[in-house]
C-alpha cells in the first residue's frame, strides 16, 4: 500500500459525500444514498467480536470426555452432568461441549450455523496482552510495523470510486486496530442517538455552504493555507454530520428496521442491536467490529459460577438475540468471536487461568459450515502441551480470518495480504 | 456534473487571483502564526503580550525555556505521589504489593489502583504542562520528540518507567543534540519493553541447545520434553523490534539507506540491551550473557569491538553513526518542519533544518532556530493551514478560555476520548503528524461535545474561569465580537460568523438578552460553537 492510497482516496470520494451535501436536507437518508448501487448493499457482513483479554478456551469450548482436564482443573472445571446444583456442560458431541452459560448457541450448533476452532492462534510467542492483540488485529505476527489492520486493508483493497461511509463500523469511539489504517472508518461516538442529533443540528449550520470557503475566497478574506485549512476542516466536519445522520436515521429513523427479538441488557448487546438494524437496512455494511472486555480471569474466572459464567452468559445470550432479530439476514452475516490467546490449561490457586497461547474461536452464521468443532486439544498431558502449560497452537489465525473473508465476501486474499505467511491447510469453516 | 462544475469554480478562483496568496503576512497575523504553532493555542490577552514585547524577543525567549519561571506549575506538581520516582521504586512499590497480594482483595485492589495511577499521573502531567507551562514551544517541542519516541504505557511494565522517561529522557534532553538523546531513549526501560529489545538475545547455538536438553535430560525429562524446551529456548531468541524502529522511526527513515540484513546485524549488536529493576535504579542494564559476539558490519562498515561489554560498544557506536547519518538529519527535518510549519514539509526550510542539523552536530534547538527564523516559515501557504489534533483541540480549548482544572485527569480522558491517548499510541509510529489521519468520519460530534460542555461548565473537573465570562459587554452584538476576539482571534469566516450573528439576533428577539444571567447564556452558546467551528480546528 503507498503512502498516497488514502489521501488520493479521500480527493476522489470525499467528492461524493460532498455532492450528496450539497442537496438540500430536508428528509434526506431515509434510504441509503451515499453511493453504491442498491444492488451492491445487499451484500454479506463479517461481524467481528473480539473478547479482550484472553479468554479461556477450556471453559468456553469444554473437553469434558477428557479425564485430564477434571485433574488440572479441580475448582473450575464444567461438570459433565448437571449436579448438586451445578450446572453441567451443553453437549455438542461426545468429547465437546459448551460453558452452561452458553446453552442459547446451541440451536445454532443444532443448525449446523455454528462451528468452534479450538488450539488456534498465533505462531508468535508472546504472552503479552499487547502484542498478541496487536500482531493479531494486524494479522502480522512479529511484524510491528504494520499499521493497517486486516479488515481496513480488506476495505482499502475491495473499494471502488464510489464512496459508501457505511462499508464498516466500530461500535466504540476509538478504531480497534483491525480497523485502523488508510482506508476512512466510522467509529461510532459513544453517545445517545438525542445528543447526537442535537449537535449535528447546531452545527449543521456552521458546517452548511462549505463553510463559507468561496465566498470568503472571492472576496479576499481567504487565501494561502488558511483557505486549504479552512476547507479541511468544513470537509471533516461535514463528512461527520452526513454520516452520523445516516447512521442514527438507520439506526433510530422512521424506517428503521424494527428489532425483532429480546436482547439482554447490557453493552454489548446493545452494540448488536445497533448492528442488527444496520445489516437488514441494507446500507452495504461489510464489517462490523465490537469489543467485549474483562477476560482476563487470573481470579475468580469459577465454573459455572465465577466471572467467566457471566461473561459467557452475556456474550451468548447477546449473539443469539443478534442472530434471531436477523432473521433471514443470519443467511449473509458471519459472526467471528475471537480472542487474543487462550489460557493456561491447569487452573492457578485463585480460581483462574494465567496467560497461554493457543485459544479458541467461534464462527456462526448462514455462510458457516456449521456443527464442527475445528482442531483438537488433544491429551491436555503436560509433555503434549505448549511449554508444558498452554494450548498448542495447531492453527493459524489467519487461516480462519482468510477463511472467513473469503466465504463472506468471496474475497481470496491476495499474496501479500498477510505478510510473511504462505497459507494452511484449509479448515472448512465456510461453506463451499 | 455538480462535482465537476464545482471543481472548475474553484480551479478558476484559484487562478484568478493568485496574487493574493503571495502577500505576506502582516505583523500581527505573524503573530496569531507564532502563537497557533508554537504554542497549544493562545491565551486572552497573549497576543497583546507578545505584540508589546514584539516577536522576535518573544521568540528568543521561548527558545531559552530554562529561563521562564514555571512556580505555579510547580506548585501544582507537589501534589504528584509519583514523579519523580525512578523505575526501581516504581518497580519496588509494585513487587512489594504484588508479594503481598496473595488471598488478599484489599491488596488487589491496591495494586490496581497503583497501576492506574501511574498512568493517571504522568498523562495528567503532560496535559497540565502543555496547557499551562509558561514555556510553550518548548511543551509543543516535546509533544513532538514524545510522539517521535512514542512508547505505550498500556504495554506490560512502560507504565511504571514512563514517569522517569518523561522527566528524565524527553524533557530533560529534547532541547540538547540528537546523539545523547536517542542514546538515552535506548537505554531507557520504557523503550526496551515497549520494543522488545529487553528480551532480544543471541539465538542458542547448537551445542547450546545440545546443553539445554542434557540439562532437561538431567532433571529428568524424557527426551521428548527436553527437546521441547530446547525449541522454546531457540525460539525466544533474536527480537529485531528495536533495531527496525530505531533505524526506520527515530533515524533514517522507512527504507531509507539499509536493508533487512542491517536491521539483524543492528539487532544482533543490540542483544544484551536490557533492563534490571535491581541495580542502581535507571532500570537499565547490560547484560552480556545475552550477547551475541558475532562479527558484524552495518550498512556495509565493520563494527568495532572491545574486550569489554562488546556489546555496548558496539551498540553506541551503531547510535553514533546513525545520528551523524545525512538520512536521519534529513528525516528529523522533515518531521519537525511537517510539525512546526506544513503538512506537506516545503523543501526549502527542510533543506536548512537539516543543514543545521548537520552543521551543529544535532543540535535541535538550532534546528528550531532555523525553522522558525527561516524567510518562508511566515508564507501565508501555512498559515491557519493545519488541523489540530485532539491533544492541540483540547489544551487550545482550555487556553482559550482560561478555564479552571481541578482534575487534570478530566483533560487526559478527554484527548484520550477524541482517540489520542497521551504515553498511548499502540504503534511505535506515534501518531501520524497530518490532518487526514484524524478525518475519520464521526470524529467531529466528539470534539462538538466537548465544546459544548465546555462552555456551558458541564466537565466535571475543569471550568471556565469566571474571569472570562465577567463584565461582557451590555450590547449583545458587541459582547458576541468580544467573544470571537478572545476565542478564535485570528478571525472568523463569513459562515460562521452569520450563525452567530443569527443565533444572537435570536435571542435578542426572543427577549433573552436583557439580563445579565440571559448574556451569560447566550455567552455560552457562543463560545460553544466558536470551539467547534472549523475555524478553531485550524492551526
Amino acid at each position: 500500500m503507498t503512502e498516497n492510497t488514502r489521501r488520493s482516496f479521500l480527493t476522489n470520494t470525499g467528492a461524493a459525500v460532498l455532492g450528496a451535501c450539497a442537496l438540500p436536507s430536508t428528509g434526506i437518508f431515509a434510504q441509503p444514498r451515499l453511493g453504491g448501487t442498491k444492488a451492491d448493499k445487499k451484500g454479506n457482513t463479517l461481524v467481528v467480536i473480539y473478547l479482550r483479554g484472553g479468554a479461556d478456551a477450556l471453559n468456553v469450548v469444554v473437553p469434558y470426555s477428557n479425564p485430564m482436564y477434571y485433574t488440572v482443573r479441580p475448582t473450575i472445571a464444567i461438570q459433565p452432568e448437571d449436579k448438586d446444583g451445578e450446572r453441567g456442560v451443553v453437549k455438542l458431541n461426545d468429547h465437546y461441549g459448551l460453558h452452561p452459560a452458553m446453552a442459547a448457541l446451541k440451536p445454532f450448533w443444532d443448525k449446523k450455523q455454528l462451528s468452534a476452532i479450538v488450539n488456534v492462534g498465533s505462531p508468535h510467542p508472546t504472552r503479552s496482552h499487547f502484542d498478541a492483540q496487536d500482531f493479531m488485529e494486524y494479522a502480522a505476527p512479529g511484524d510491528r510495523s504494520m499499521t493497517n489492520g486486516w479488515l481496513n486493508r480488506y476495505l482499502a483493497a475491495t473499494q471502488t470510486q464510489e464512496y459508501n461511509p457505511m462499508r464498516a463500523v466500530a461500535m466504540q469511539g476509538l478504531l480497534p486496530r483491525a480497523l485502523r489504517g488508510k482506508y476512512p472508518v466510522l467509529a461510532v461516538p459513544r453517545m445517545s442517538a438525542s445528543e447526537s442529533e442535537g449537535l449535528l443540528d447546531l452545527f449543521d449550520d456552521v458546517y452548511k455552504n462549505r463553510g463559507g470557503v468561496e465566498k470568503d475566497v472571492m472576496e479576499g478574506e481567504l487565501s494561502g493555507g488558511a483557505k486549504a485549512g479552512r476547507k479541511g476542516a468544513v470537509d471533516v466536519g461535514r463528512h461527520t454530520i452526513e454520516t452520523l445522520r445516516h447512521y442514527w436515521e438507520i439506526v433510530e429513523g422512521e424506517d428503521a428496521p424494527p428489532t425483532q427479538a429480546k436482547y439482554p441488557r447490557g453493552g454489548l448487546s446493545n452494540r448488536l442491536k445497533a448492528v442488527a438494524k444496520l445489516i437488514k437496512s441494507e446500507c452495504g455494511l461489510e464489517c462490523a467490529a465490537v469489543d467485549k472486555g474483562g477476560w482476563d480471569t487470573h481470579q475468580g474466572e469459577g465454573s459455572d459460577d465465577g466471572s467467566i459464567n457471566r461473561l459467557l452468559g452475556d456474550l451468548s445470550a447477546s449473539m443469539a438475540a443478534f442472530a434471531k432479530d436477523l432473521g433471514k439476514h443470519l443467511e449473509r452475516t458471519t459472526i467471528l468471536v475471537m480472542t487474543e490467546f487462550g489460557r493456561t490449561v491447569a487452573e492457578n490457586g485463585n480460581r483462574g487461568t494465567d496467560h497461554g497461547r493457543g485459544g479458541c474461536m467461534l464462527a456462526m452464521g448462514g455462510k458457516i459450515d456449521g456443527g464442527k468443532i475445528i482442531g483438537d486439544y488433544g491429551t491436555l498431558e503436560r509433555k503434549a502441551l505448549q511449554d508444558r502449560r498452554d494450548l498448542r497452537v495447531d492453527i493459524d489465525f489467519r487461516t480462519v480470518f482468510s477463511e472467513a473473508l473469503k466465504g463472506t465476501h468471496g474475497f481470496d486474499t491476495p499474496s501479500g495480504f498477510f505478510p510473511i505467511f504462505s497459507g494452511r491447510e484449509p479448515l472448512g469453516l465456510c461453506k463451499a | 456534473m455538480r462535482v465537476l462544475f464545482v471543481g472548475i469554480v474553484a480551479a478558476l478562483l484559484t487562478t484568478t487571483i493568485p496574487a493574493q496568496d503571495l502577500r505576506p503576512l502582516t505583523e500581527d497575523e505573524k503573530i496569531l502564526h507564532l502563537l497557533s504553532r508554537l504554542t497549544f493555542g493562545p491565551t486572552p490577552g497573549q497576543f497583546g503580550n507578545v505584540k508589546g514585547m514584539g516577536l522576535d524577543k518573544w521568540i528568543d525567549q521561548q527558545l531559552q525555556p530554562e529561563k521562564l519561571p514555571q512556580t505555579e506549575l510547580e506548585k501544582k506538581f507537589s501534589k504528584y505521589e509519583l514523579l519523580g520516582t525512578t523505575p526501581f521504586e516504581q518497580a519496588e512499590i509494585y513487587r512489594k504489593m504484588q508479594e503481598a497480594k496473595g488471598e488478599d482483595d484489599q491488596m488487589m485492589q491496591n495494586l490496581g489502583r497503583f497501576r492506574s495511577k501511574a498512568r493517571d499521573e504522568i498523562r495528567a502531567y503532560v496535559v497540565e504542562n502543555a496547557m499551562g507551562s509558561s514555556a510553550q514551544l518548548f511543551e509543543v517541542l516535546t509533544d513532538f520528540w514524545r510522539n517521535h519516541f512514542a512508547v505505550d504505557i498500556t504495554k506490560d511494565s512502560v507504565e511504571y518507567t514512563a514517569t522517569h522517561y518523561e522527566i528524565k529522557v524527553i524533557r530533560e534532553m529534547c532541547m540538547g543534540r540528537f546523539l545523547p538523546f536517542l542514546q538515552a531513549t535506548a537505554t531507557h526501560p520504557s523503550m526496551l519493553v515497549f520494543l522488545d529489545n529487553h528480551i532480544s538475545r543471541r539465538p542458542p547455538s547448537k551445542s547450546e541447545l545440545k546443553q539445554i536438553e542434557n540439562r532437561y535430560r538431567r532433571r529428568g525429562s524424557t527426551r521428548e520434553q527436553a527437546k521441547e524446551q530446547a525449541q522454546i529456548a531457540k525460539q525466544r531468541g533474536l527480537n529485531e523490534n528495536y533495531a527496525r524502529e530505531l533505524m526506520e522511526l527515530h533515524t533514517l527513515g522507512v527504507d531509507n539507506g539499509y536493508s533487512q540484513e542491517d536491521v539483524e546485524m543492528v539487532a544482533r549488536a543490540f542483544t544484551g540491551w536490557s533492563t534490571d529493576f535491581g541495580k542502581d535504579g535507571t532500570g537499565f542494564m547490560y547484560k552480556d550473557g545475552m550477547h551475541d559476539p558475532s562479527r558484524k558490519s552495518v550498512m556495509g562498515r565493520g563494527i568495532p569491538r572491545g574486550r569489554r561489554e562488546t556489546g555496548m560498544i558496539e551498540g553506541k557506536t551503531i547510535i553514533g553513526r546513525l545520528a551523524k547519518h545525512k538520512n536521519t538529519a534529513n528525516f528529523i527535518a522533515t518531521k519537525l518542519v511537517r510539525y512546526l510549519v506544513n503538512d506537506d514539509p516545503p523543501p526549502k526550510i527542510v533543506a536548512a533544518a537539516a543543514r543545521t542539523f548537520k552543521a551543529k552536530k544535532g543540535d535541535i534547538r538550532e534546528v528550531v532556530r532555523t525553522i522558525i527564523k527561516h524567510p518562508e516559515f511566515f508564507d501565508r501557504q501555512h498559515f491557519k493551514a493545519k488541523f489540530k489534533n485532539p491533544l492541540e483541540f483540547v489544551t487550545s480549548a482550555l487556553r482559550a478560555t482560561e478555564a479552571d482544572v481541578s482534575a487534570p485527569k478530566v483533560i487526559a480522558d478527554a484527548v484520550a476520548s477524541l482517540g489520542m491517548p497521551i504515553y498511548g499510541c499502540e504503534d511505535p509510529t506515534g501518531w501520524d503528524d497530518t490532518a487526514e489521519a484524524w478525518r475519520d468520519p464521526g470524529v467531529m460530534a466528539l470534539r462538538w461535545r466537548f465544546a459544548l460542555r465546555l462552555a456551558r461548565g458541564k466537565v466535571r473537573g475543569m471550568k471556565i474561569g469566571e474571569r472570562f465570562y465577567y463584565q461582557l459587554p451590555e450590547d449583545p452584538l458587541d459582547l458576541m465580537d468580544s467573544l470571537i476576539k478572545k476565542v478564535v482571534p485570528q478571525g472568523l469566516g463569513s459562515n460562521t460568523y452569520a450563525v452567530l450573528e443569527r443565533v444572537t439576533f435570536k435571542r435578542v428577539q426572543e427577549g433573552l438578552a436583557e439580563t445579565e444571567r440571559g448574556r451569560k447564556e447566550l455567552a455560552k452558546t457562543i463560545v460553544g460553537i466558536l470551539l467547534g467551528s472549523p475555524e478553531f480546528q485550524q492551526q
